[in-house]
């Protein structure tokens, strides 16, 4: 039992990382391989204040938030009018940065040696509570104003200001707001698996983060969350097959490329109305085209 | 006092003056055509004006305020909207929400509201659909309110583009060549369409086409362009029998 309790640990974890990318890449179009340092900055913020400077785990959480808040906007005021090409270029860079900080910067951090000795403070229910409350929100946001500006400028930027969308600005909204997510998800990573290291979140882990969006459907918020837990939950059961996990994710990413280009998922989104329970959730249901 | 005054407006792309010194005047409630062999600077001269492109120099003013240097959603937002040459649809929302989209500046909830779908929220989004749904029956396009926008035929998908831009509430419209690609059916239900959308919806129109029988027959006024440069401006009888007109669409006189 024990041990499906940590398995669904981890597949929640990650999940909440692939939220994140979910609302930057899936939903507005922007490609980074930088998330995997706004987790490993919110991991480090958040042991580092806790056990160096005895801050309780609340207020160490709020400060590895901010520290995503702070991150994103840092990182995000030059890089968002750049061309998408470029800014994944430069997240990139940024990624190999904070790592390179990380190593260096070792009387603070531990360098390759990482951080261990925060005690277990977040269970399995926190993090679910969390996942809960992050689709909520991520889904809120998607059925309205914000998910049609994000989509329309996934689409056509163009189009996007000539309809009167500040598309610099909404940009900035969704860059931040995903650091923040990763940046808490790494918070709640440190005080779940009790270990952290510099290496643990490099552009690679970014790379597969957007992968498992494109996989389970730009435009299925539900999709990419079940995906996600397939693809985690599959390397922690089967962890002898563990390397088959990136096979498998490989072939359908081909897969997909070639036959499905709008993911596994397509349009479809899992509401209530679709379970029959309630009216939909959302103001205008789309249709299963693909 | 005139709605739209653009005031010597000139851009060069490299050494290449695509707009040069190009003034004009547009009132309210008026239709008014520019018109130019290809590469004429028709387009650039609407991408200065809804500030796409930075001006080299001039200046433009939109009821009353300078909008020469805004950032091109704020001129959208005063009230000017476009349609593109070749169209921009939003491909990845269905119909209905394309003009919903659009129409995101009607809405006053905020982000966090958004986040928590706060009553406020629902009940505006409410509204925003309704409206979308009356701008889809104007347009004869409530059948297909759910279909992606790029599974509709092309004469359909420039109709649902036009409503898409005045979901925006705009004063003055600008059309960059809304009869392309269109048959000479489809052409002439585009004419009665953009008056009667002129007159029911007190709209001042510019419109850049090669389609020279929907130009003559509805604008009042025509600007005729040629490698940037104003050649002739006036009625369209006056143009079609100027002889610079003349020369730069059928060429030099042997």
């Amino acid at each position: 039992m024990a041990f499906y309790a940590k398995v669904a640990e981890v597949t929640l974890l990650y999940s909440i990382f692939v939220m994140g990318i979910y609302l930057m890449t899936g939903l507005t179009g922007l490609f980074s391989l930088g998330q995997g340092a706004f987790i490993s900055l919110g991991a480090y913020t958040a042991s580092i204040t806790y056990l160096r400077f005895g801050f309780p785990f609340p207020l160490a959480t709020l400060l590895a938030v901010l520290m995503g808040v702070v991150g994103g906007i840092i990182v995000g005021l030059p890089t968002l009018k750049l061309r998408r090409d470029y800014f994944l270029l430069v997240t990139f860079g940024f990624s190999e940065m904070v790592r390179a900080l990380l190593l260096w910067t070792a009387q603070l951090t531990g360098g390759a040696l990482g951080v261990a000795g925060m005690p277990k403070l977040v269970g399995l229910p926190m993090i679910a509570v969390s996942m809960v409350i992050i689709v909520f929100l991520i889904g809120n946001l998607k059925g309205g104003r914000f998910g049609r500006n994000c989509i329309a400028i996934r689409d056509d930027e163009l189009a996007a200001q000539s309809m009167g969308v500040n598309v610099y600005g909404h940009k900035m909204k969704v860059f931040v707001l995903a650091s923040v997510i990763c940046s808490y998800g790494g918070a709640l990573y440190a005080f779940n698996i009790m270990f952290i290291e510099p290496n643990l979140f490099d552009w690679l882990e970014s790379a597969k983060l957007i992968v498992i969006v494109f996989v389970g459907g730009l435009n299925s918020l539900s999709g990419v969350f079940l995906t996600s837990i397939l693809y985690y939950t599959f390397g922690e059961v089967f962890r002898f097959a563990s390397v088959w996990r990136d096979v498998i994710l490989a072939l359908l990413v081909i897969v997909i490329v070639i036959f499905r280009h709008r993911g596994l998922f397509g349009n479809w989104e899992l509401s209530l109305r679709w379970l029959g329970i309630l009216p939909s959730f959302h103001t205008a249901p789309r249709k299963g085209k693909d | 006092m005139a709605l739209l005054e653009v005031d010597s407006i000139s851009k060069s792309f490299g050494g290449v003056a695509a707009v040069k010194d190009f003034s004009m005047v547009q009132g309210r409630e008026e239709i008014s055509g520019i018109i130019g062999p290809n590469g004429a600077g028709k387009t650039t001269a609407f991408n200065l004006i809804t500030g796409v492109q930075p001006l080299d120099s001039g200046r433009i003013f939109f009821d009353g305020t300078e909008i020469t240097s805004l950032p091109s959603h704020c001129i959208t937002r005063l009230g000017i909207a476009r349609t593109f040459q070749n169209i921009r649809l939003f491909h990845n929302l269905n119909v209905l929400e394309n003009l919903m989209m659009a129409g995101g500046t009607r809405l006053s909830y905020s982000t966090w509201e958004e986040m928590f779908r706060l009553p406020r929220v629902v009940s505006q989004e409410k509204r925003l659909e309704k409206i979308a749904r009356s701008y889809l029956s104007y347009f004869h396009l409530e059948k297909y309110s759910m279909q992606r926008p790029d599974s509709l035929p092309y004469g359909l998908q420039r109709r649902l583009e036009l409503a898409r831009a005045l979901m925006l509430e705009p004063s003055l419209l600008l059309l960059d060549e809304p009869a392309a690609g269109l048959n000479p059916r489809e052409i002439h239900n585009l004419i009665e369409l953009i008056y009667k959308i002129k007159e029911e919806k007190r709209l001042s129109i510019i419109i850049v086409e090669h389609h020279m029988e929907l130009v003559m027959n509805i604008c009042s006024k025509i600007h005729v362009l040629d490698f940037g440069l104003k050649i002739a401006e006036g009625k369209p009888e006056e143009i079609k029998k100027n002889p610079e007109v003349l020369q730069a669409y059928l060429g030099e006189e042997v």
